[in-house]
């Protein structure tokens, strides 16, 4: 089955393999949907939006070519576009299935490069495709809310959904080294678009609900590890609900010496500290590791019984998580330098817009938030694909004087939507966040850069407008 | 200057845009799904300037492409409606060089043909406001078929000229931005802010404002003017200044920041030097005409819809004389003039299409799109011989569903480079070239 769906080029037990997933998604929902006369009842959702804005201050972006080459963002105007479809399937009285496709466009970079504009002239612009879901749902109970259900496939699990930009720790980015990810109207924080591929396993029973999460790396390398995650909720009242989870992240490696590369030579960073000199006594990093997350939810309206708000204003918000238990040499020393805290709050807006809402995040992490030693997942075509180094476990760079990457420990987020004739939308950012532009582009066929955030210092900032459509 | 070019005007539309009525709601658009595949495969059967280019000889080349595309167009209320699509087309890199055949492969391109949302106000039959965002087609022109369109396609210095087929579901190339369109009486009046995402540096500001008129039955004029990226993303990319220096901000495929002018001695000695700046912005004018006698005279019913109109469109790439290469604007003046001829029903088009463009300079664009406003130069090709461009289309729909068309033409086909040489010279290039395509459409 393997060679229908492409998967059989790599190393590894096949049930590792993306594809494996897929070909079961799809013949079950092709069985499903054959066992019915005249087909499957099934709706389409479409979406399409326009995103412009721009870079106002950026102070020092480099690549992941370990030279330090600079990459200048500041001024650079950012624009997007996209279009997707999604068709649900009703395939039986407790089960759904659903997939769609979509197409964004994808830019190099604007930004100067050693000082010089002309890669602003090799940049590549170009339409890339993506898969919004490819999921088998099965539930017990209304369907809206079940009391169990179970998706395969490639879905998406947003496990807080007051998050406007920054949080969702639990499910984005590394653990070692520890890295947050986001932007503006980032695809793994959009609930229109897959950000899990594997299963989930959903209990709700009153106010009370879990969600078991067997997730395949499809994203960072090195790709087809599984982690394991779990996500409690509980309503305490009608206003407050906090919840917990746990992500035992890639616990099952595809490969493990890929997970805990040891001594291997590596061209970007080392992936082992010698602890103590006089024994050499050695610590190896490992791209394995546990998360673990809080969060909460307290909407003061209900409290304060103000009449005229929206339905979210006057929400207050958090989530906190450490990225790795264990502390282990000296770049992972200290847990508190693992500890991201974000607290949002929905400003009373009184029905004007959907929501208008401060979001702010406190890190302490004193390396760069640069996934140079893991891998690029912000290229813009095949062929301007770079050369990066085997996937390291540690903080980009290491080894040496790091930089002073503490600058870039408070983050902030303004975000304002305004939903009209219910189906069109206009969206507003401006923030320091954790946006990550693409590479610049270097030749025809050569590009840098990529894995490193714009934003470095609490003078740097950029706006974005969107206006989109959905049915 | 930008004063003359009606900053006022996106400032009022922005307005106007502010007082659309949010408070309206749908909860059930209708939605409308249109599809189409196709398949077109033509050769050039002679390609004078390149066959003297050892590296891309495009003569006998095969060009061929495949494609689907699936689109929805949504009413979501009286007000807004939008029109989305997705798409992928099967294309391969141009086979002019034959020394490296094994790099010339194919890919699967993804692309959205449209993205749009429209909100419409309706006064009266004859009186409309609308306003579009997002990345949708404008077609100022519908009788062209090939050539024209020269208000909203290629660059003003140097003033290259583009051409070519309408997708599938006769959807243009898209433009993203917005649009405002006001139509009153026999008047349309349509300004259109459009960002740059083809031609680089990308995300240029220009300002488009079309007026077309309707005075009688089966007359159509149309008067426009584009205030080509009159908002810089970077004016140093832009507008390279003295200080350019091309090797850095260009790079190798730049032509130049800047013109120098050598003022010569009887011995050809340099007595002095000048310095000319310029800019890829500029204004294009255009004016276009369509004529049907059938509608003005009640002639030929048993004719088609199209059949026996004529009409035209001439433009002026850049109003301002600038340097040598742009110092007379006579030689910014495309014309073209089409005619479809009368078939009786039996075809849905044919139609033939002449363009005159007395042009001295190359119209190989790729120095612009490395930032260059000056042409490029190449001493073994004579751009006298390039003035003349023809187009032959038919098309013919069968079952309501099925469309097949063909072309021949000498015109501004672009083949492109291979692999990492890029190019952005035209194919035909002197009187005696041609090429030929087909294409065969299933839509509904």
């Amino acid at each position: 089955m393997g060679k229908f769906f492409g998967c059989i080029h790599s190393k590894g037990p096949d049930f590792m393999r993306s594809g494996i997933p897929i070909a079961l998604l799809a013949s079950a929902i092709a069985h499903a949907a054959s066992a019915k006369d005249g087909g499957a009842p099934f709706k389409i959702h479409g979406q399409s939006w326009l995103d412009a804005g721009k870079v106002m201050a950026s102070h020092d972006t480099l690549t992941n070519d370990g030279t330090g080459d600079f990459i200048d963002q500041e001024g650079v105007w950012l624009q997007t576009m996209g279009v997707q479809f999604t068709a649900v399937a009703d395939l039986s009285g407790n089960m759904e299935g659903a997939f769609g496709f979509g197409a964004h466009k994808a830019t190099h970079s604007l930004g100067r490069f050693q000082g010089n504009t002309k890669v602003k002239y090799l940049a590549v612009s170009l339409f890339q495709n993506f898969i919004t879901q490819a999921r088998l749902t099965y539930f017990q109970g209304e369907k809206a809310a079940p009391w169990l259900s179970g998706t395969i496939g490639s879905f998406n699990y947003t496990y807080n959904r007051d998050s406007k930009n920054l949080g969702s720790y639990l499910l984005r980015g590394p653990v070692y080294p520890g890295l947050l990810m986001g932007g503006f109207q980032d695809f793994s924080a959009d609930s229109g678009k897959a950000n899990v591929m594997g299963f989930q396993l959903h209990h709700g029973a009153g106010s009370f609900s879990q969600d078991l999460i067997l997730k395949n790396e499809k994203d960072l390398p090195p790709t087809f590890d599984w982690s394991l995650a779990c996500v409690a909720k509980y309503k305490m009242s009608d206003a407050v609900e906090i919840g917990g989870g746990v992500n035992f992240y890639r616990l099952i490696p595809y490969n493990p010496k890929l997970e805990t590369p040891g001594k291997l030579s590596v061209d970007g960073g080392r992936s082992y500290e010698i602890a103590d000199t006089v024994t050499h006594d050695t610590v190896f990093f490992s791209h394995q590791g546990i998360k673990v997350m809080g969060m909460f939810s307290v909407e003061l309206n209900k409290f304060l019984g103000m009449g005229g708000l929206g339905p979210d204003d006057l929400k207050l918000y958090g989530e906190a998580a450490i990225l790795g238990t264990r502390n282990y040499g000296t770049v992972y020393g200290k847990i508190g330098e693992r500890m991201p805290v974000m607290l949002g709050f929905n400003l009373p807006a009184w029905g004007l817009v959907d929501f208008l809402s401060v979001e702010g995040e406190y890190y302490k992490s004193p390396y760069r938030n640069d996934l140079a030693n893991i891998g690029t997942l912000n290229n813009v075509a095949d062929w301007t694909l770079q050369n990066p180094a085997r996937p390291t476990p540690s903080p980009a760079p290491v080894g040496g004087a790091y930089p002073d990457s503490t600058r870039d420990n408070l983050k902030w987020s303004v975000n304002v939507e305004k939903t009209v004739a219910g189906h069109v939308k206009f969206l507003g950012q401006v923030a320091n966040d954790h946006y990550r532009p693409r590479p610049v582009a270097t030749g025809l066929t050569s590009s840098t850069g990529g894995t490193a955030e714009t934003f470095t210092t609490p003078q740097d900032w950029y706006f974005m407008f969107r206006v989109g459509y959905f049915f | 200057m930008v004063s003359k070019m009606g900053i006022a005007n996106p400032l009022a539309l922005l307005a106007v845009t502010a007082a659309l009525p949010f408070g309206s709601r749908a909860d059930d658009p209708k939605v409308e799904y249109h599809g189409a595949g196709w398949l077109q495969m033509g050769r050039v059967e002679k390609s004078f300037t390149t066959e003297k280019h050892e590296i891309n000889n495009y003569t006998h080349t095969w060009m061929r492409n495949a494609g689907a595309v699936f689109e929805a167009n949504v009413s979501i209320d009286e007000h807004w409606d939008g029109r989305l699509g997705l798409g992928a087309v099967n294309v391969h890199l141009s086979r002019g060089k034959t020394t490296n055949a094994n790099i010339w492969y194919p890919f699967w391109v993804p692309f959205v043909p449209e993205a749009q949302i429209t909100h419409t106000n309706t006064f009266s039959e004859n009186s409309k406001l609308s306003f579009t965002f997002g990345s949708f087609g404008v077609d100022y022109n519908p009788d062209a078929k090939n050539l024209g369109l020269y208000l909203m396609r290629g660059y003003v210095y140097p003033g290259s000229l583009v051409s070519g087929f309408t997708g599938p579901l006769g959807v243009l190339a898209a433009t993203t931005g917005a649009m405002g369109s006001y139509r009153f009486g026999k008047f349309q009046y349509d300004q259109i802010l459009v960002s740059e995402t083809e031609d680089k540096p990308l995300y240029d500001f220009s300002l488009a404002e079309i007026l077309t008129v309707r005075p009688a039955p089966g007359l159509e004029f149309g008067f426009g003017a584009n205030h080509y990226r009159f908002i810089a993303q970077d004016k140093r990319l832009t507008s390279p200044g003295k200080d350019c220096r091309a090797d850095m901000e260009m790079g190798e495929n730049g032509i130049g920041c800047f013109e120098v002018v050598n003022t010569l001695d009887a011995d050809g000695n340099i007595l002095s030097s000048d310095t000319i700046t310029g800019s890829l912005a500029g204004t294009k004018l255009m004016a276009r005409f369509h004529v049907d006698p059938k509608a003005m005279f009640g002639l030929g019913e048993s004719l088609g819809g199209g059949e026996l109109v004529l009409y035209g469109e001439a433009a002026v790439l850049g109003v301002k004389n600038v340097g040598n290469y742009y110092k007379d604007i006579m030689r910014r003046i495309p014309v073209m003039m089409g005619f479809n001829f009368p078939t009786w029903r039996i075809l849905d088009n044919l139609s033939l299409e002449v363009e005159y463009y007395a042009s001295r300079n190359s119209s190989d664009n790729l120095g612009a799109q490395f930032g260059s406003w000056i042409p490029n130069v190449d001493p073994d090709v004579n751009n006298a011989r390039d003035d003349w461009k023809w187009s032959l289309n038919i098309d013919k729909i069968v079952a309501g569903h099925v469309k097949f068309s063909a072309q021949v033409a000498n015109d501004h086909l672009r083949v492109g480079g291979y692999h990492n040489y890029a190019t952005g010279v035209e194919t035909t290039t002197t009187p005696e070239d041609w090429y030929w395509t087909t294409k065969a459409v299933y839509f509904f």
